[in-house]
């Protein structure tokens, strides 16, 4: 737990620096907003076997998702929530897309942590980072041309 | 709780949020329907009236409040359970899967078509995401009319887009 909160608050502030002095003409939830939709992109080219266009996609989704904390600190807005909502939304679009593109031992997994990380706040646990591992899963894809389902 | 005393604690919470007491915007039944065809085009051995049907099934739950809602431009007003929310959204896949052990390509369609149901009405609303869950405030999404009749537009066009092109 220690070694997560030392990890974000160094991503946060590294974040911080390279950008801090932008100011930027746009909220927060508007940078999650366009991280959900490009989720829902992905997903969707997932479908239709574009592992490329749903890498791509997923990438400017993350990198969005790192974003829109920079502008929040930036605005002194303070609604946490919306983020955690969207990611959320964000993880399960690709839960069907999944299931029916690729192999079950990617898909499993990914369902399975997905409704785990619905509940894990409960006990203030720190969700899974599912999209980053998808990423991952999704570039070794597109690289060495996986097998897909 | 019974339903009415959680409508009201749900007015408070919005309250307590600063937010003003009106509707519950979210994504039209008819654009629903119409990202059911898009769905659709993904897994072509289903009828389609499957996929449509599943697009539309989550807003079922609006009817246990017809006695309470009230219709408003752009939306109503306190008509969704838990099953709108995260909480839905993990029933919903587990249904699916267990469809999906009988029937695979229904399964996954019915997956699909609730999730990319679940996850309009996020972007286009008013929820309550961790209800049940986690003791979060409600999320406005939905807050510019302009903003949500574009992305209606824009997931709407989409879907009927690559139907008719499928």
């Amino acid at each position: 737990m220690a070694l997560h909160d030392a990890l974000t608050q160094t991503r946060k502030s590294a974040v911080d620096r390279l950008f801090g002095g932008w100011r930027f003409p746009f909220t927060s939830s508007e940078v999650t907003r366009v991280g959900a939709w490009l989720c829902l992109f992905a997903a969707i080219a997932r479908f239709q076997e574009h592992v490329g266009w749903a890498f791509a996609f997923l990438l400017a989704a993350l990198i969005l998702d790192i974003f829109d904390g920079v502008v929040a600190r930036q605005q002194g807005e303070n609604s946490p929530e919306i983020d955690w909502a969207a990611d959320r939304y964000g993880e399960l679009v690709f839960v069907g897309a999944l299931f029916a593109r690729d192999p079950l031992w990617a898909a499993i997994p990914y369902a399975a942590c997905y409704i785990a990380n619905v509940f894990l706040p409960i006990k203030r646990i720190p969700v899974l980072p599912l999209r980053h591992a998808l990423g991952v899963y999704l570039l070794v894809v597109f690289v060495t041309g996986l097998s897909s389902g | 709780m019974t339903g009415g005393e959680r409508v009201q604690s749900d007015v408070a919470l919005r309250h307590r949020m600063g937010q003003k007491k009106g509707s519950e915007h979210r994504m039209t039944t008819f654009t629903h329907a119409a990202v059911g065809l898009g769905v659709a085009t993904f897994f072509p051995d289903k009828n389609v009236l499957w996929a449509v049907g599943f697009s539309i099934l989550p807003d079922l739950d609006h009817l246990l409040f017809l006695r309470t809602m009230k219709l408003e431009v752009g939306g109503m007003r306190h008509a969704r359970t838990f099953l709108h929310e995260l909480l839905g959204t993990v029933i919903y896949t587990l249904i699916g899967l267990g469809i999906a052990l009988f029937d695979w390509q229904l399964g996954l369609m019915f997956v699909t078509c609730v999730g990319f149901h679940l996850f309009c009405d996020f972007v286009n609303g008013y929820s309550t995401p961790y209800k049940y869950i986690r003791d979060a405030p409600s999320v406005d999404m939905g807050k510019s009319l302009r903003l949500r009749i574009g992305q209606e537009l824009l997931i709407g066009g989409l879907s009927l887009w690559r139907f008719m092109t499928r």
